[in-house]
């Protein structure tokens, strides 16, 4: 496979030595940038809130985290039905590392949203709708990223990712709906997961670069995911490559005595 | 009434701290795992489409 | 218009089959009943049925046997398939997909419509319930058990061939049903007039809920069946 004359082409533009690129950089500082203003406004410069006292500052967190991971689950969507219309390698690894990532920043929102519970109520759990509604969800793609990790054909691997990334997409809106619905007969509505009308100017500040920020990252760590996926699909692929000649070499003696 | 404004400090540091460790810690491995993957792919196959 | 009924003509097939296969092999009535049957009754063992927890419980109680004896109803319908090269076979039988899939589902929901005949029997008894607003309940056993079959078909195939399917169907299955057991047991509910409110947005629920996954289920067969 690999010869001298793919050698030399390769040495006209420098080949990334990870997964990191001019734009990603660029990208990365952006994000920095609104992360440190995160924590400025959100920690240390906006007040307490009316209601919320200060555990509006685990909201700045709650809803950045949340809205990344829907933003990730999306993508998955979109990126699922485009595998199943156009069945190339793209889509199965956009798919695939936004799911990981969605799973990543709804294990987070659930957390947070424990620690905020702590403080409102006493206790980390309480059936709030919204927390609830993750924990459904949390779950649903973990079983994607399940059967992600099982090792196979790497086409037989996306189709059946794909199927689980537009069945689990559909589901979201439904449980939703459910979970309102039922903890509608308990309790009036909370403030978790909703950006309040009344906030003051810095609050809301706070609020606004927190989202940007964790958006940002959201984009930056996909892409980043992206190409390391793309990678070890590549490093697959040669560990095949070679074993299949290793085989080869192995088996032509005896394929020779045989015939 | 110092007891609960001291939960309520730990547990706002907290969600911060766990937001930012576990996002930095997986933004880490997959930089970490680009970089290990590089080392193995031959340079003509590193690009991403 | 050949098309369509092409495609209910093979759903027909199928499910016919599914259906001739269960009643020689008996799983269903020989192992799948009795496991539920037995679920009630650890459920006894676990809530003390002198406080009234139980009864008070029982539509849940009701609903999570079901799932959990659907998913061993999933497991040995599409493990069969599996098993012989018959999905391999049914692929290339010229079948439409979509019809496979409706062929499935109908077959899957008689068979646990049947399943949850014999639980209500079963529950009658051992948790003493009184049944009240039976128009409502029978809507909901229908919705619910349409649903249940109607997500359960896809990800039973889908599983069916990993290895690790015993483990992988519950995972991927139950969190995609939790809005069923939601609403199935707060219709249910509702119905045993334990809540006061409307029962009916329930059942639309688990309506859209069997509507929308018969829809994705008839297009993502197809994929399901050629690559998976």
């Amino acid at each position: 496979m690999t010869t001298t004359k793919t050698e030399s082409l390769s040495t006209v533009p420098a080949a990334p030595t990870g997964t990191g690129s001019r734009g990603t950089r660029v990208l990365g500082a952006v994000a920095l940038l609104f992360l440190v203003i995160a924590v400025a406004y959100g920690l240390l410069i906006s007040p307490p809130d009316a209601q919320l006292g200060n555990t509006i500052r685990i909201i700045y967190m709650h809803v950045p985290t949340v809205m990344a991971a829907y933003l990730a689950f999306l993508i998955t969507a979109v990126s699922s039905g485009m595998y199943l219309w156009k069945r190339t390698e793209f889509w199965d690894l956009l798919g695939s590392s936004a799911a990981e990532i969605g799973v990543l920043f709804f294990a987070v929102t659930i957390v947070d949203g424990a620690l905020w519970g702590k403080v409102t109520w006493g206790v980390f759990w309480r059936w709030e709708p919204r927390l609830t509604t993750s924990a459904v969800l949390l779950i649903m793609y973990i079983g994607y990223l399940a059967v992600r990790a099982i090792p196979a054909d790497p086409k037989t691997r996306a189709t059946r990712c794909a199927i689980i990334g537009l069945v689990a997409v559909v589901n979201i809106p439904i449980v939703h709906k459910a979970v309102d619905w039922w903890r509608g007969l308990h309790q009036g509505k909370t403030v978790l997961g909703t950006i309040d009308p009344e906030m003051g100017g810095t609050q809301l500040f706070a609020m606004y670069s927190a989202l940007v920020a964790g958006i940002l990252v959201c984009v930056w760590l996909l892409i980043h995911r992206f190409r390391a996926g793309f990678l070890a699909e590549r490093a697959s692929d040669l560990g095949l490559d070679q074993a299949l000649e290793e085989r080869r070499l192995e088996s032509s003696p005896a394929q020779g005595a045989d015939s | 009434m110092s007891g609960a404004s001291m939960t309520e400090t730990l547990c706002i540091i907290g969600a911060w701290l766990v937001t930012f460790g576990a996002v930095g810690a997986y933004a880490a491995s997959v930089i970490l795992r680009g970089r290990r993957l590089s080392k193995i792919v031959p340079p003509e196959q590193r690009r991403w489409m | 218009m050949t098309q369509t009924r092409g495609v209910f003509g093979d759903a027909l097939l199928i499910a016919r089959k599914d259906l001739l296969l269960e009643r020689r092999a008996k799983i269903g009535l020989g192992q799948v009943i009795p496991f539920a049957i037995l679920v009630l009754l650890l459920f006894a063992f676990a809530l003390d049925p002198d406080r009234g927890v139980l009864k008070q419980a029982t539509p849940g109680l009701f609903w999570v046997t079901v799932l959990f004896s659907s998913v061993l109803t999933l497991q040995r319908s599409f493990g069969l398939e599996a098993e012989d090269g018959i999905l391999e076979a049914l692929r290339l039988s010229g079948l439409s997909p979509a019809g496979i899939y409706l062929g499935k589902v109908t077959a899957l929901t008689i068979e646990l419509l049947l399943l949850e005949a014999v639980l209500v029997l079963g529950v009658a008894v051992l948790y003493d319930t009184e049944f009240l607003g039976i128009p409502l309940l029978l809507a909901i056993a229908v919705t619910a058990t349409l649903g249940i079959s109607a997500a359960g078909a896809v990800y039973g195939a889908l599983a069916a061939r990993l290895r690790s399917r015993e483990t992988l169907l519950p995972l991927l299955l139950l969190p995609l049903l939790a809005p069923v057991l939601i609403a199935a047991t707060r219709g249910c509910e509702v119905s045993l007039q334990r809540e006061a409110m409307s029962g009916w947005p329930w059942a639309a629920l688990l309506g859209i809920f069997a509507l929308v996954y018969l829809t994705l289920g008839s297009f993502l067969f197809r994929p399901l069946l050629e690559d998976a």
